[in-house]
């Protein structure tokens, strides 16, 4: 089965954050990923749509 | 016919024909066409239409003794009732094989004939159907493991398909082992099992790269899966009142393991309570899964379930509460019936929480 | 290839029969090794506390443990053996080696387990010597000469991960060297890609490995290849030494060494080389990347060296699990819309029963495909008389490692632990079938 909403992750290790970010920074990584997966959860999809984050240490 | 089988059993089995029922749609049922496509199930005693160049096939091995015949708009409309009627049959009738179709490309008939085996073999009757491969019922998750020959588009196949249907249903009747998919004709039906080949691997490689370049037909070993769908979740309405709950497969569990999650391979999943946590600590929580790197989770878990990130989210009110609940398995090598499972589970309990939307994280 | 390629000229004694003695030799099948001069051989590296040398044969109601890799011995006449290890880095693949067939210098020790989860760790590869399950090891057919080692105290993860390799190369080139010098080969074999028909189809080998971090990478001259991109290879580089598999951390779904040296998509490509086809090399790439993105890259990057080596055809063997398999059949797929006829050869998850997925990742250009069997059964190992490489075995590490006795009976969930099973280059008979 496929998942709907997919929001594009940063690594596998840690999928939802950047450890080779600043320390002080990663908090923000975290915090934008998890904004943006509370965004998708809101927006009509027609099947799989991957979704990218809009933050430099989602990269 | 079995070894082991004593002189009588064999004399008596030639003696005594296999006793057939068979399923057929309306139009070949000989009730009519596409108008006659809302009837609902009757039996028929005996053989009708395709049924005779059965019989002609089996020679007296075996007989059809009833024929189930319904409408395809009935079948597909009214699924559960069309099941009850041919359960009925089935259990009236005892057949030692169930046959249906063939039927073609025809969707709903398609439909039908996999209902009428999924339903013999609830009953323990083996049961057989044809059809073409493209038939949009063999795509449907629940038809999965059933026993289909492959026939043409049209019924123009007809002919070609009855001998092979004829010859594996008295093999099921007579509860002979059944063969491969390749030696039988079958389409594979998702099972699989090992065997020692003559030829090692990389001969077989070659050998089947040297068929596909020289433009001969080859044979896969394995058929391409394609992974089905689900009908998107609507839209979480209101966020700045929704209840999100986080699920991962990360295998971010309590510190020490205390419910011994594989870390491959999942058979269970269990879910931990994050209430009044702020973040995940490295001294209370662990990675245990063994398919990545966990250096980094192990230092933070938060890296591969946000808890920290989404407590800051609720403090600002970009969403109404983070739900109590984490839902942990371990991805890596879980068998994807068992991932199904988890899926139905975790949903079922999320819903009787109120729980309004889900970030899954995976690793 | 347009340039002059390497000749490797291998010189074969083929070993039937091993036994300790005085010296080291081997005359008509028979090899005889010193069993003290061997050990000490492997003890002149100051990171092994202890060696010892003990004898394994096919069918013996035995069981080999706590295994970190085998070997087959093998000796560069003037030099260069095993470079990036014991000899300096050079590519390999041309000279004279002197063989020993038949044989397998396989290295135990058990490593430390040092966390309760991640890949990294080195998990029990355990070889059966007879049963239905030896079958899939590529010891039980060998005569086997297993060196029990122990690490010293205080080694790194990184260290401890080469320290086993370099015990077992030393050896087995020891072994090479001293018991065939100056003795004439049962056999030679040349492997050379000379020019074939222009008319024949052009094979290329696409062998993927993996690449993360210690016990879980195959080491590419001494070397992780993490960071290396795609690239081309000649195929005597990876029957010379060129490959060294370091995955301890998965026993089942990793390439022993002897099998890379012995690789059998190598071999029988160059045997139809000029008749059937024109063997025209190898592309190497790990897989495994953890981004996207990353995966998309070498499967460009992998492709177009497929390309460039004027490709009608191709086979693509992979290893390790789980998300490795996209790198793989994402080159595989941009080498089909490229017109690259490929087949690939996989093992596969299937469920307990038999009635499951089969594969975690698809693409519908993968339509031919060569299965080795499944990883999903669960396996009882029988009890057996004789255990050798450690008294127990540990299973689950993500609950800090429960020790059960080597000698059985040990329950296993699934196959993960059996050594070399998996058959990644097609080594083993073994396959499935849809029934």
């Amino acid at each position: 089965m496929r998942a709907n909403r997919i929001v594009a992750g940063v690594r596998i290790p840690h999928p939802v954050s950047n450890p080779t970010v600043a320390p002080e920074k990663e908090l923000g990584v975290r915090t934008a990923v998890a904004r943006r997966a509370l965004e998708v959860l809101t927006l009509p999809v027609d099947g799989p749509t991957v979704f990218t984050v809009d933050h430099p240490g989602a990269r | 016919m079995r070894d082991d089988v004593s002189p009588n059993e064999t004399a008596r089995s030639l003696r005594t024909p296999i006793r057939v029922v068979h399923y057929l749609n309306q139009f070949f049922g000989g009730i009519g066409g596409e108008e006659h496509a809302d009837r609902a199930v009757e039996v028929r005693e005996g053989v009708v239409g395709p049924g005779r160049a059965l019989d002609a096939e089996w020679r007296g091995a075996a007989v059809i003794v009833a024929t189930i015949i319904a409408g395809d708009n009935h079948v597909a409309t009214w699924p559960a009732e069309a099941e009850r009627a041919i359960r009925s049959a089935l259990e009236a009738y005892r057949p030692d094989v169930l046959v249906a179709g063939p039927a073609f490309n025809a969707g709903r008939y398609g439909l039908g004939c996999c209902a009428a085996c999924r339903v013999g073999t609830i009953l323990g009757i083996p049961s057989i159907t044809a059809m073409s491969p493209e038939n949009p019922a063999l795509a449907m998750h629940e038809n999965r493991g059933l026993l289909v020959l492959p026939t043409t588009d049209t019924a123009i196949g007809m002919r070609a398909a009855v001998p092979a249907l004829a010859r594996l249903a008295l093999k099921l009747g007579r509860r002979e082992p059944i063969g491969s998919a390749a030696d039988e004709g079958f389409l594979p039906r998702g099972l699989r099992r090992d065997v020692m080949h003559e030829q090692t691997g990389a001969e077989r490689a070659i050998a089947l790269l040297k068929r596909k370049l020289a433009g001969q037909p080859y044979r896969s070993e394995m058929g391409v899966e394609v992974f089905d769908g689900v009908a998107p979740a609507a839209p979480v309405r209101n966020m700045d009142a929704a209840r999100i709950a986080l699920v991962t497969t990360g295998g971010i569990v309590p510190r020490g393991n205390p419910d011994r999650l594989r870390e491959y391979n999942s058979i269970a999943w269990r879910a931990y309570s994050i209430a009044g946590l702020s973040d995940l600590t490295p001294e209370a929580w662990e990675p245990i899964h063994g398919g990545y790197d966990a250096t980094f989770a192990r230092a933070d878990p938060d890296r591969v379930v946000p808890v920290d990130a989404l407590r800051a989210l609720e403090r600002e009110g970009a969403f109404g509460a983070l739900d109590d609940r984490m839902y942990v398995m371990v991805g890596v090598g879980t068998a994807v019936g068992n991932a199904r499972r988890f899926g139905t589970e975790i949903a079922r309990d999320l819903r009787e929480r109120g729980v309004d939307g889900v970030i899954l994280t995976a690793t | 290839m347009g340039v002059r390629g390497p000749r490797l000229e291998q010189r074969t004694f083929h070993v039937r029969d091993v036994a300790f003695g005085s010296t080291f030799g081997v005359e008509r099948g028979r090899l005889e090794l010193d069993r003290d001069a061997l050990a000490a051989a492997v003890l002149a590296d100051d990171r092994v506390a202890r060696c010892e040398v003990q004898l394994v044969v096919p069918g013996e109601d035995a069981r080999i443990v706590h295994i970190c890799d085998t070997v087959e011995p093998r000796w560069r006449v003037g030099g260069g053996t095993f470079p990036g290890w014991i000899s300096p880095i050079r590519t390999a693949g041309d000279g004279v080696t002197h063989r020993l067939a038949g044989v397998g210098v396989t290295v135990c020790c058990e490593l430390p387990w040092r966390a309760t989860g991640g890949i990294q760790t080195p998990r029990e590869n355990i070889a059966e010597m007879r049963g239905a399950l030896a079958q899939l090891n590529p010891l039980a057919s060998l005569q086997n000469i297993v060196l029990e080692i122990a690490l010293r105290d205080g080694l790194s993860d990184e260290e401890c991960d080469r320290a086993v390799h370099v015990a077992e190369l030393r050896a087995a080139e020891h072994l090479a060297r001293e018991a065939t010098r100056e003795r004439a080969p049962d056999e030679v074999q040349i492997f050379e890609l000379g020019p074939a028909e222009p008319s024949l189809p052009r094979v290329v080998y696409v062998c993927q490995i993996t690449s993360q971090g210690p016990y879980a990478g195959t080491f590419y001259y001494g070397g992780y290849l993490d960071r290396l991109m795609p690239t081309i290879v000649h195929p005597n580089e990876v029957l010379d030494g060129a490959l060294v598999d370091g995955n301890v951390a998965g026993p089942w779904i990793r390439t022993p060494t002897i099998v890379h040296q012995n690789n059998p998509i190598i071999s029988g490509l160059y045997r139809d080389h000029g008749r059937d086809l024109a063997f025209a090399g190898m592309v190497l790439l790990r897989g495994h990347y953890y981004g996207m993105d990353d995966k998309y890259r070498v499967a460009q990057e992998a492709s177009k060296l497929v390309r460039w080596l004027s490709a009608d055809g191709a086979i693509f063997t992979w290893e390790n699990a789980g998300n490795g398999i996209m790198e793989c059949l994402y080159t595989l797929q941009e080498c089909e819309r490229a017109g690259v006829r490929s087949v690939f050869l996989t093992w596969e998850h299937g469920g307990a029963n038999g009635d499951d997925t089969p594969l975690q990742f698809y693409v519908p250009e993968a339509d031919a495909i060569v299965s080795t069997g499944s990883i999903d059964e669960p396996v009882t190992l029988p009890p057996v008389a004789r255990v050798v490489g450690g008294e127990t075995v540990r299973l689950n590490p993500q609950l800090g490692g429960e020790r059960v006795p080597a000698k059985g009976p040990i329950d296993l969930s699934w196959r993960l632990e059996l050594y070399g099973g998996a058959g990644h280059v097609g080594e083993t008979r073994y396959g499935r079938i849809d029934v």
